[in-house]
């Protein structure tokens, strides 16, 4: 029965905080999305930076994007360019030297920013679940499944009967597609894309509004990963969460997304439909980058990476971080920063090319 | 007279654990695989298939690391288990390998052009030290690295870009003639993978060197291979040119593998359709094909005997039952 006190110590200590949590496996059962009329998660001007030897790294620099229920954005772009830091800081899991500079998370209306950590532990896999592409290491390898699972939620305040919570654990586990003898087994006998069902059964046993999946695939082969995919799809539409995928597999985001946010040097430079970022690619760089990935239509003559390398985020020169790099870089493009511009279908660019208030002889601008 | 293969694997198999006739607790990793690259032409060969099926341990038998339960690897007409002196040593400096974390060759508490200079003291490649740096720096810039940015830099300041391409930089140094690169851009972004193994078809097509290809990305493998192994459970299930085998799969896990491949394209439901409910079963050793009890087209015959290799093209062959009517394979490697 230790089970049981711990249960109850937990509930009570969290009673008086958060009376709107779910706290049996029914109120998680029914617990449904929030007023629709919000967007799922807002993210306003999010600036995530780590202090270090040589300066401030700017890893995220005032990233903004809204994602309504449902929804799924894939966040692409090079190595190193901060989806990481800015999928953790989302999760508030930033460690130092790494520190939320300014912004807001808005998750259904409410501010995680200010949040002190007990607020947000709770928060974490009730409202917004991470999947990493390690979350399968994370595992316990001395526990059953199940109990892995069991001892999540009870952690975050669900007080129930064992008969209860054992039957949604294999509701949980039948959702993202394994049987009830998988419950049973220690992560080593499990496959790794076994496991990595097992992380996104765990990150969204509390039917989060928003699952955060950082490369949940890349240490998969195409088969498992399109299993993990379609398992994560299914969750998805079953809890209605919003999902922000992480990746640079950029033939995985385009089928699994609905929109693509293109990142680079810690900003988020083009943001649209997956259509329109692959068919009408816009900023300089999402030209590149699309450029970059070969198919199975035609076989190239060469392939051509982008050239150069992004730039060190410390000491980010003035006017637009691309500029060293960009095949259509003009005066402007070295003094002044370009801003993010709304060119219309939600689509948004950081690049003078698509600025009005910008003169640029190669504009956009209609 | 026909040349000699450069480097061949006859009817290798290689058994982990347990001894090869001790039952309990094996793994055998390459099942009865024979495969050449031939000396005619450089020729860039894939190895694919899922983690797990044998390819790492393919490659590092070709490279002589590991020994063959049964049967031989040979390197310009010569049995590499049984190569000393003078032999292995050409054998070692001129097939090299590219892996897939740079990061673990790397020692941290040196410098990353480190590994460049022991790699070139070993086999005695320059006589001063201005000589060595020369070497370096042209070996950088081949693989499109500025000298001035990496010398001097250790492996944690560099990109995994910049080690991974660093390691080409290397293997390039010692003039090979055949490179075995496995995974060596499974870390990285597409831009950067887009670059690597650009920088590697370079060396195939203007310094002549061979190279296998090992990876499960399929995409790439096609664009920049000639050839291509698919491997399942240590088996070779389908091989012959990449236009056919990737345009055209015959083989039900060759089609499984293409197309699970996510396209960028803007249509969708590759995510939806027909998701399996797992459990564990111990399915274990099978006597048929190991890929009947996934195989959307298993028959009777499939349970009891492991299929041979059929040839589907000239260019082409798949060891499947629904290819039977085709002629047996001649894969019988040149007698020794
Ligand atoms: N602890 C840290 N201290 C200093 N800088 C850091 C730290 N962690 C990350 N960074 C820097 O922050 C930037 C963004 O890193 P991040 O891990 O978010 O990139 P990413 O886009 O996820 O890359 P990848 O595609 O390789 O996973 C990089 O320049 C990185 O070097
Ligand atoms: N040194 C080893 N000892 C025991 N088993 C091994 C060893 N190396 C590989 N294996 C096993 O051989 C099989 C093939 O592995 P590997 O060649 O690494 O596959 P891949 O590179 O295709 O992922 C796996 O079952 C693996 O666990
Ligand atoms: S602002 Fe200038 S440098 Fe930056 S992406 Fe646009 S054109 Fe290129
Ligand atoms: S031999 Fe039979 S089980 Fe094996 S792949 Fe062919 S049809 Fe499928
Ligand atoms: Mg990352
Ligand atoms: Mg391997």
């Amino acid at each position: 029965m230790a089970v049981e006190t711990t249960t109850n110590a937990v509930a009570d200590r969290e009673q008086s905080t958060r009376s709107e949590m779910p706290t049996t496996v029914d109120d998680l059962r029914r617990s449904g999305m929030g007023d629709s009329s919000l967007p799922a998660i807002d993210v306003k001007d999010l600036k995530v930076y780590y202090d270090s030897e040589a300066g401030v790294v700017k890893a995220v620099d005032g990233v903004s994007f809204a994602l309504q229920q449902g929804e799924r954005l894939a966040l692409v772009g090079e190595s190193g360019c901060g989806k990481t830091t800015l999928g953790m800081a989302l999760m508030k899991l930033t460690k130092a030297p790494g520190y939320i500079d300014g912004g807001q998370i808005l998750l259904d209306g409410r501010d995680l920013v200010p949040l002190d950590d007990e607020e947000m532990r709770l928060a974490r896999l009730a409202e917004i679940a991470l999947v990493t592409q390690s979350a399968m290491n994370a595992l316990n390898p001395v526990m059953r499944i199940e109990d892995q699972i069991f001892d999540g939620l009870i952690d975050h305040g669900i007080k129930d009967t064992k008969e209860n919570l054992r039957s949604h654990v294999y509701d949980l586990l039948l959702r993202v597609g394994l049987r009830e003898n998988v419950g049973r087994m220690f992560p080593h006998e499990l496959s790794g894309g076994m496991k990595q069902r097992v992380a996104i059964a765990t990150g969204t046993s509390m039917n989060p509004k928003v699952i955060v999946a950082d490369e949940p695939t890349s240490a998969l082969d195409v088969v498992v990963q399109r299993q993990v995919m379609m398992t994560l799809s299914r969750v998805q539409r079953d809890t209605g969460a919003a999902v922000i995928l992480i990746g640079h597999d950029m033939g995985l985001v385009a089928q699994f997304a609905d929109r693509i946010g293109v990142m680079y040097a810690g900003k988020l430079v083009d943001i649209g439909t997956v259509q329109q970022i692959i068919e009408e690619p816009k900023h300089p760089y999402t030209k590149l980058l699309i450029n970059s990935v070969p198919d199975l239509e035609e076989k190239r003559e060469r392939l051509t990476g982008i050239p150069g390398i992004p730039p060190p985020l410390v000491d980010l020169p003035p006017g637009c971080v691309f500029a060293p790099r960009c095949p259509s870089v003009e005066g402007p493009c070295n003094e002044l920063e370009p801003k993010d511009t709304d060119i219309g279908d939600n689509r948004h660019v950081m690049c003078h090319l698509f600025d009005p208030d910008v003169a640029m002889a190669g504009s956009e601008v209609a | 007279m026909k040349l000699p293969n450069l480097l061949e694997l006859q009817n290798v198999t290689k058994v982990f654990g347990g001894g090869l006739f001790n039952r309990s607790n094996v793994t055998v990793a390459v099942d009865d695989v024979t495969f050449a690259i031939s000396a005619d032409r450089p020729t860039i060969t894939a190895v694919a298939g899922e983690s797990g099926s044998g390819k790492t341990t393919l490659a590092r038998l070709l490279l002589g690391v590991i020994k063959p339960t049964l049967g031989n690897v040979i390197y310009d007409g010569q049995d590499v288990s049984g190569m000393s002196g003078n032999d292995r040593r050409n054998f070692r400096r001129e097939v090299q390998p590219i892996f897939q974390d740079p990061f673990e060759v790397y020692n941290p508490f040196y410098k990353a052009d480190h590994l460049l200079h022991v790699a070139i003291e070993k086999f005695g490649l320059a006589s001063s030290r201005d000589e060595r740096v020369q070497l370096i720096r042209e070996a950088l810039e081949t693989v499109g690295l500025r000298p001035d940015e990496m010398l001097g830099r250790y492996p944690h300041q560099l990109s995994g870009g910049q080690r991974q391409r660093m390691m080409v930089a290397r293997a390039l140094l010692l003039k090979p003639r055949i490179i075995l690169a496995d995974e060596p851009v499974s870390m990285v972004d597409a831009s950067l993978r887009a670059t690597i193994l650009e920088s590697i078809r370079t060396l195939n097509r203007d310094l002549g060197i061979s190279v296998v290809y090992v990876t499960h990305d399929l995409t790439t493998a096609y664009q920049i291979c000639d050839d291509i192994l698919v491997m399942y459970k240590g088996s070779v299930v389908e091989q012959g040119s990449v236009e056919r085998v990737i345009r055209d799969p015959k083989h039900p896990y060759t089609r499984l593998l293409v197309e699970s491949i996510p396209q960028m394209r803007a249509d969708s439901g590759w995510e939806e359709g027909g998701d399996e409910v797992l459990s564990i079963d111990e399915s274990g050793e099978t006597t048929g094909c190991k890929f009947a009890d996934r195989c959307p087209q298993v028959m009777d015959r499939c349970h009891d005997e492991h299929p041979t290799a059929f040839q589907i093209n000239d260019d082409r062959v798949a060891s499947c039952y629904l290819y039977d009517e085709m002629p047996i394979a001649n894969r019988a490697p040149v007698a020794s």
